[in-house]
């Protein structure tokens, strides 16, 4: 080997002195320069190795530079009195500087203040030990801004006995957000849990003899913890804080055994009987047989949930509820597109038309189904229904599939879209056939009663006028008859008997003028013969001059057509208006001048009967007994003969009354 | 003298009866004949030759105004007096214009018939004074109330009324029901053409009635 043989040479050579040298003989000073020659090519040799080496030295250094720095993690070396001896790429861009920047720097001046104690600490554990020290503080950037790094420390202790120490750091910031975190941070992160609203809980499975879970212990937990549960556990086992866990309706042994043991995380919402609460709960496994659940309240979120649950099941009972009652109400619904096509119908309305959905909806049009006589009706209403939104009440005839035909009502209202285009319209369909019929029978009753009336009136009249005949033409004739022959036998008497007896017969004759008085009367107020006789006009005329006669008001009779002669019944329904009339103002009006005007030249006949007399308030004519009797009279009999009864006045303003009759 | 003659036309057999007895107790008057229907009345007046027909008005069958229309057209000379119950206007103008004579009303005939027989045989018109009141009502409006057409009985009553007394003194003093009272009041106020109890005690102090 040409380094060992230079070696041995040169120790050799070095211990050969000059006087040495000059006793040596000339073969063998040639011998040694040969050998020095040899050991100089071999130099060389050497010396070219080295070189290549020392490029090839360079070459690693400059790639282990590079790749400290690139390293995907931050390294830092720190003197033992705390001073960045080096620093990687990646380590300065954490705190937002070069590596240039920090060299010779402090390295604690980059630590949070509030944090330095646990940094502190952690140094002085790395002096005392070889162990490598693993901890979290904050760290602030160049900008201000503070971040979480997770500190590796390790001691390098030299030969000379001074102390380096090497910080990997790694940005926990994110990972701090994330779940993600809690699994790799495990139960490191509960020291840092104060602050958060969620509770934490690290504990350790317990099992028994044969490697069953049965229990697990508490080993910390946080505030939040505490607080939610109401209980610290301490280090006590979970049997011990909640006695009753076993027979809880959810297995959480198992289900944190399961974690412990597989490392599987799991996520789960659970009602912890506990305390009645439920939790959303995740756990995690953060060594093996040790496991970190994580606990938020959600109760009030469930009891929402519960709530809408609810709702939702009110919601869809009252839609069933609705659909049934859309399908089973006493009305047809349907609704029709914009060419009058069936999109909807119910049961109701299908009854009615004998017809099977599917014949009905999207094959049909309303209008098929509309009997001729009502078509046209229908396409008018249509074209306003969906101009205008809405119609209300029309009456068509709808055809059942066996061809008859039954009379509805129609209500629609339009549905537009947002363009106030006309999407469909939705209707709601009566059947009229009952009140058609019970429409038909009012009115045939109605005809019945007004016949009945118009017969009672009549029947009345008739009456009347009988009774009034008899009176006329028989008892009244009778006491004129009795009167005669008084006249006659009193002729005959002798005279002795004559004063008392005269004055006897007197009295018996005005008993009989005054009785035929009185009967004229009642035949006059019944129906007077002249009405019969000689009409409207006439009858009223000496009607009014026996009424002038007999009360001194002044009453004035116009009459355009005095020998008009009309059918008996509106002849006294006319004739009786004016006696109520003129009753009524003499017993209430205090009028002192009537006019009474009958204008029967053309139809309708119109009769006023007007008077000066004290008036009253119309609208409390009830509180007039007897003049509203006499008026409601009136206007009943008026309606009877189909005519229209008025009635005007006012306090201190007279009376009109006008009846007009077709 | 020869006697009047005269026929009765009425439906009313005792109504016709009583006039018979009343005219036959006058001198000088004979009922010819009588009858109950109308239409016969041409055939009839020819064969008793009466002079004077009492014809009533409201008859059935045939009316009175109707029949002396008829017979006034047939027999030009006889002479109708219409005795009917009716005394408004409108039956007085139509049975005067079908050709009556005479118009009286049937509670008035015992005073009035004689009246009436006695105008025609001289060939006047005669109404009675119900009839004529009325008419003259009508154009005069208010016609005069004198105690004229009074009976002596309601003289008498009027003149206690006058001096004050109640109906039931009245009653008292003539010795008659209180009811009568009352009617003759009635038959007062109505004949003086007045129209209720205030009126006719103005009436009576105003016009100085005095007992009688």
């Amino acid at each position: 080997m040409p380094q060992k043989q230079a070696k041995v040479l040169l120790g050799e050579s070095a211990s050969l002195t000059v006087s040495q040298l000059n006793r040596l003989s000339s073969e063998e000073k040639q011998l040694l320069l040969d050998e020095l020659q040899t050991h100089h090519v071999q130099m060389n040799m050497q010396n070219e190795e080295l070189c290549l080496l020392q490029t090839a030295l360079d070459a690693a250094h400059s790639r282990y530079l590079e790749l400290y720095n690139q390293a995907p993690l931050g390294y830092c070396t720190v003197s033992r009195h705390g001073l960045i001896l080096q620093i990687n790429i990646n380590a300065s861009n954490l705190l937002g500087m070069m590596p240039s920047e920090m060299i010779n720097e402090r390295f604690s001046q980059y630590i949070l203040k509030e944090d330095m104690g646990i940094h502190h600490h952690h140094s002085e554990q790395l002096k005392l030990s070889n162990d490598s020290q693993s901890y979290e503080l904050r760290m602030t950037k160049k900008d201000g801004t503070i971040f979480w790094v997770q500190l590796l420390g390790t001691a390098e202790h030299s030969a000379k006995g001074s102390t380096e120490f090497r910080y990997i750091l790694k940005d926990t910031s994110k990972r701090r957000h994330t779940d993600k975190a809690l699994v790799d941070s495990g139960y490191k992160f509960l020291l840092l849990s104060e602050n958060i609203t969620f509770g934490l809980a690290d504990c350790k499975m317990i099992y028994d003899e044969l490697g069953e879970p049965i229990d697990y212990q508490f080993l910390d937990v946080n505030p939040a913890y505490i607080k939610m549960m109401g209980i610290n556990p301490g280090y006590k086992t979970a049997t011990q804080v909640f006695p009753d866990i076993r027979e809880y309706s959810f297995d959480w042994i198992g289900a944190f055994a399961y974690v412990a043991k597989t490392g599987n995380q799991i996520h789960f919402e659970r009602f912890f009987q506990f305390n009645n609460r439920w939790y959303d709960c995740i756990a995690y496994q953060s060594k093996i047989d040790h496991f970190v659940v994580m606990f938020m309240d959600i109760t009030e979120r469930k009891a929402h949930e519960e709530k809408q649950w609810q709702y939702t099941e009110q919601i869809s009972r009252y839609a069933d509820e609705i659909k049934e009652i859309y399908e089973y109400a006493p009305c047809g619904y349907y609704s029709i597109d914009k060419n009058g096509y069936f999109l909807h119908i119910n049961k109701m309305a299908l009854q009615w038309l004998g017809y099977r959905k599917d014949e009905i909806v999207n094959v049909c049009r309303l209008q098929d189904l509309l009997s001729g006589a009502t078509l046209e009706d229908f396409e008018k209403s249509f074209l306003q229904l969906q101009k205008y939104g809405q119609e209300r009440d029309l009456e068509v005839e709808l055809i059942r599939r066996d061809g008859t035909v039954f009379p509805v009502l129609i209500s629609s209202s339009t549905v537009y879209d947002q363009d106030g285009n006309y999407l469909m319209s939705r209707s709601t369909l009566y059947d009229m056939t009952e009140r058609k019929k019970m429409e038909e029978e009012r009115i045939q009753y109605a005809k019945q009663q007004e016949m009945a009336a118009r017969h009672l009136v009549a029947s009345q009249e008739h009456l009347r006028q009988q009774l009034s005949s008899e009176l006329h033409d028989r008892t009244s004739p009778n006491l004129a008859a009795i009167a005669i022959n008084l006249k006659v036998i009193v002729s005959e008497l002798q005279p002795e008997h004559t004063t008392d007896f005269f004055d006897r017969m007197e009295d018996t004759l005005a008993l009989i003028a005054d009785t035929t008085t009185s009967i004229r009367e009642i035949c006059t107020d019944m129906r007077p013969p002249l009405l019969d006789y000689a009409g409207l006009a006439a009858a009223i005329e000496t009607y009014v001059q026996q009424f002038k006669h007999r009360t001194g008001i002044e009453v004035q009779f116009h009459c355009l057509n005095q020998s008009e002669r009309y059918t008996p019944e509106l002849e006294s329904l006319l004739f009786r208006i004016c006696q109520e009339a003129l009753t009524n103002c003499l017993k209430h009006a205090a009028a002192t001048s009537i006019v009474i005007t009958l204008n029967n030249d053309t139809r309708p006949i119109t009769l006023i009967i007007m008077d000066n007399g004290i008036g009253f308030d119309a609208e409390q004519l009830g509180m007039h007994g007897c003049a509203g009797l006499g008026l409601l009279s009136m206007r009943e009999m008026t309606e009877i003969m189909g005519g229209s009864f008025f009635l005007e006045s006012a306090l201190g303003k007279g009376t009109q009354i006008k009846v007009v009759v077709l | 003298m020869q006697n009047i003659r005269i026929l009765l036309v009425d439906d009313h057999q005792m109504f016709r009866n009583a006039l018979r007895s009343l005219l036959e107790n006058t001198v000088n008057i004979e009922v010819v004949g009588e009858t109950g229907d109308a239409c016969e009345i041409v055939d009839l007046v020819r064969k008793t030759s009466a002079d004077i027909v009492c014809m009533d008005i409201g008859m059935s069958g045939m009316n009175g105004i109707e029949a002396t229309r008829k017979l006034i057209g047939a027999c030009p000379t006889v002479k109708v007096i219409a005795l009917s119950s009716y005394s408004e206007h409108k039956y007085v103008q139509d049975m005067m214009a079908a050709g009556a004579s005479a118009y009286i009303t049937k509670v008035e005939a015992a005073d009035e018939l004689l009246r009436a027989i006695t105008a025609v045989r001289q060939n006047r018109k005669y109404l009675c004074p119900d009839v004529s009141d009325a008419l003259i009502g009508a154009i005069t409006q208010r016609h005069q109330n004198d105690t004229s057409s009074l009976t002596s009985r309601e003289r008498q009553v009027l003149g206690l009324v006058a001096d004050g007394n109640t109906s039931l003194v009245i009653a008292d003093r003539l010795n008659i029901a209180l009811s009568t009272v009352e009617v003759h009041r009635r038959n007062i106020l109505r004949k003086l053409n007045l129209h209720n109890a205030s009126e006719l005690t103005r009436y009576v102090m105003s016009n100085d009635i005095l007992t009688c």
